[in-house]
């Protein structure tokens, strides 16, 4: 068995197939309820990362490669500083300091469900900057056919 | 030579540790860290932030300048890790 097969192996197939969708789930459970129970973006990002490398590792790096091209990487990646950079300039804006959420005119909302919600998104950015930014070096680093776009 | 080295060791070492000895003791309920700004996020975070874990309200609202900066260390060591990826494989 050649060193790049070990992963082809039929019980780490079945294996991945079945523990990919839970891990994937889980993730997004850490991300949408990080702000009720323990969790968060870092986290999150690191677990939905794991469900994608386990998912190529398993059955076919160059198809997830193909599918998440190098500009996706970083655009993924530079999502989660650019939405935090846009909440905290909407709080400046509704005339408070940055990052003051609690201040932003979402309507029908009271300050603390404002400022619930906002960490929510800069949450969900952190968790897509981790994932993106995880899965591209993990891409890079496997080498191969990449594309150089 | 190596006895200054062995002089400077010791005396960094017996500073530290007496200054471990000038610590509070392990859990105690009156050290700092429990004292400072602790008992007002435990008492306030619920009502200021809307969130119901505590650790989230401190990173993302107390503490919300230090995890824009970890972001922003996430993505530039990321994307400096690919670009060095990507450079050399010409």
């Amino acid at each position: 068995m050649k060193a790049e097969d070990i992963f082809k192996d039929l019980i780490v197939r079945t294996v991945a197939r079945l523990m990919v969708p839970f891990i994937l789930l889980f993730g997004l459970y850490v991300l949408l309820h990080g702000h009720a129970s323990p969790g968060g973006g870092f986290q999150a990002g690191v677990i939905i990362a794991a469900g994608f490398i386990l998912m190529s590792l398993a059955f076919n790096m160059d198809e997830l490669k193909r599918r998440v091209p190098l500009t996706f990487r970083l655009i993924t990646g530079s999502f989660g500083p650019i939405n935090y950079v846009v909440i905290g300039i909407a709080c400046i804006l509704s005339g408070g300091y940055f990052l003051q959420y609690g201040v932003v005119p979402l309507p029908s909302l009271a300050p603390a469900d404002v400022s619930a919600v906002l960490i929510s998104a800069v949450e969900i950015g952190i968790g897509i900057t981790v994932l993106g930014m995880v899965t591209g070096m993990i891409l890079s680093m496997t080498g191969g056919s990449d594309d150089h776009t | 030579m190596k006895l200054i080295h062995l002089l400077v060791v010791f005396i960094i070492g017996a500073t530290l540790a007496l200054a471990v000895m000038g610590m509070p003791a392990f859990g105690s309920s009156t050290s700092p860290g429990y004292t400072h700004v602790a008992p007002y996020y435990l008492e306030n975070a619920q009502e200021e932030t809307g969130v119901n874990n505590i650790v989230t309200a401190i990173v993302v609202y107390y503490r919300g300048y230090d995890t824009f900066g970890e972001v922003t260390v996430i993505f530039t060591a990321g994307t400096a890790v690919m670009a060095l990826f990507v450079m050399g494989r010409d």
